[in-house]
């Protein structure tokens, strides 16, 4: 599981250690009142060529 | 050893010899006037008259109480005074001691045995008092003391605590420093005395700058240092990959890592550091494990926060790259 959100400048994605659940992932390290999104491990492209032009679907 | 037997049957005489026929016994308690019965046989089961009547010998059976003494008065069958005897104390047999036994109650108050054995399943009361009453000491006395509430000995030329229960007091010597404990006290172990041995459990317990020989932690042993030179732990840690799909390889006390874009991420402590003070040791793999590969700038450190830090990898120009292994530790 990650969890995306939207930045200024794109998509960040937020990998979790597993040290927390994810609940306690997205309440710590999301900024506070951003829209988010926990997806699954898949849904995030492998291929990175074009990553700074990843967008975050609403 | 053997005794006499004692007098079978009480015979009375008159004072020219003959048996007091008819004569009469009064028995009382001794030192008073109050009548007290005597018994016809061992059982006490069968009161005599009193006065007791002597038959046609001058006999009768006179059975006393081991728990009383009496005085006798002697009269004739015409109830002629002869004689007043007072303080008659019966004598102590074995089965006096069947109960209760008079030691220490009525006479004899204190007595000496070569050993003493109780068999009962029920209990003794032993001496009671308080710690002013103790007694002078010797060595093996035990008694309950009503002070403290707690079973005592003499020990060692000393009254002691004896058996489970509150500390009060902690002997010194044999490696053991103490003293007298009111509601909290100390209780020093000299190490070049004593020693503890076998597997010892603290639990919650404070250690105050403990020197820690050769420890294991979970089994595993913990770093072995020499000198003096103070040992820092990492207080965080992280590897991961940052190509393809970007993917943590182990860390410690990081919840995640965010990931910004090409070569641009940050670490985010599970449990955050004090300030922002602390210091990041990074090291990475830029894109393949190569040797040939040019030197690539970073991971470079940015937004050093309590809450995370940032990580900037890049390629040999300006410009940001995602690399194939990103490593940190945090030390504060």
């Amino acid at each position: 599981m990650k969890i995306i959100y939207k930045t200024e400048t794109g998509v960040a994605i937020v990998i979790p250690t597993g040290e927390l659940s994810i609940e306690e992932v997205v309440k710590k390290d999301v900024p506070a009142g951003v829209p988010f999104k926990i997806v699954n491990d898949d849904e995030v492209p492998s291929d990175r060529t074009f990553r700074n032009a990843w967008e975050y679907a609403e | 050893m053997a005794v006499l037997t004692p007098t079978p049957k009480q015979q009375i005489f008159n004072s020219d010899g003959t048996p007091l026929v008819g004569g009469k016994i009064y028995t009382y308690a001794a030192g008073t006037s109050t009548p007290i019965a005597t018994y016809t046989d061992y059982s006490a089961g069968t009161a005599n008259t009193n006065p007791v009547i002597l038959n046609s010998l001058g006999q009768a059976n006179i059975w006393l109480l081991t728990s009383a003494s009496y005085k006798f008065i002697v009269k004739d069958a015409s109830d002629v005074l002869l004689y007043t005897v007072d303080n008659i104390l019966p004598p102590l047999d074995n089965n006096s001691f069947s109960s209760p036994p008079p030691i220490g109650n009525v006479t004899p108050s204190t007595a000496s045995f070569t050993t003493l054995t109780l068999t009962a399943t029920s209990a003794s009361t032993l001496n009671r008092g308080t710690t002013g009453q103790r007694p002078g000491g010797v060595n093996g006395m035990i008694r309950y003391n009503t002070t403290t509430a707690s079973m005592e000995g003499y020990i060692n030329s000393a009254w002691q605590i004896l058996g489970p229960g509150s500390v009060t007091s902690v002997a010194t010597g044999t490696g053991l420093t103490g003293g007298p404990i009111t509601s909290t006290g100390t209780l020093s172990i000299d190490s070049t005395v004593a020693t503890l041995t076998g597997t010892q459990t603290l639990t919650n317990k404070t250690l105050t700058s403990p020197t820690l020989t050769t420890p294991n932690i979970n089994s595993a042993p913990f770093v072995t240092v020499t000198g003096t030179a103070p040992l820092y732990a990492a207080r965080a840690w992280i590897n991961f990959n940052g190509i393809g799909t970007v993917a943590i390889n182990s860390s410690g006390n990081v919840s995640s890592i965010t990931d910004f874009g090409v070569g641009d991420y940050s670490v985010n402590f599970t449990n955050g550091m004090p300030d922002n003070l602390y210091s990041v040791v990074t090291a990475g793999t830029s894109t393949t494990d190569s040797t040939t590969t040019n030197p690539y700038q970073g991971p470079g450190l940015l937004n050093l926060a309590t809450s995370s830090f940032g990580l900037i990898c890049g390629s040999d120009t300006s410009t940001k790259l995602d690399w194939l292994r990103v490593c940190a530790a945090v030390f504060r």
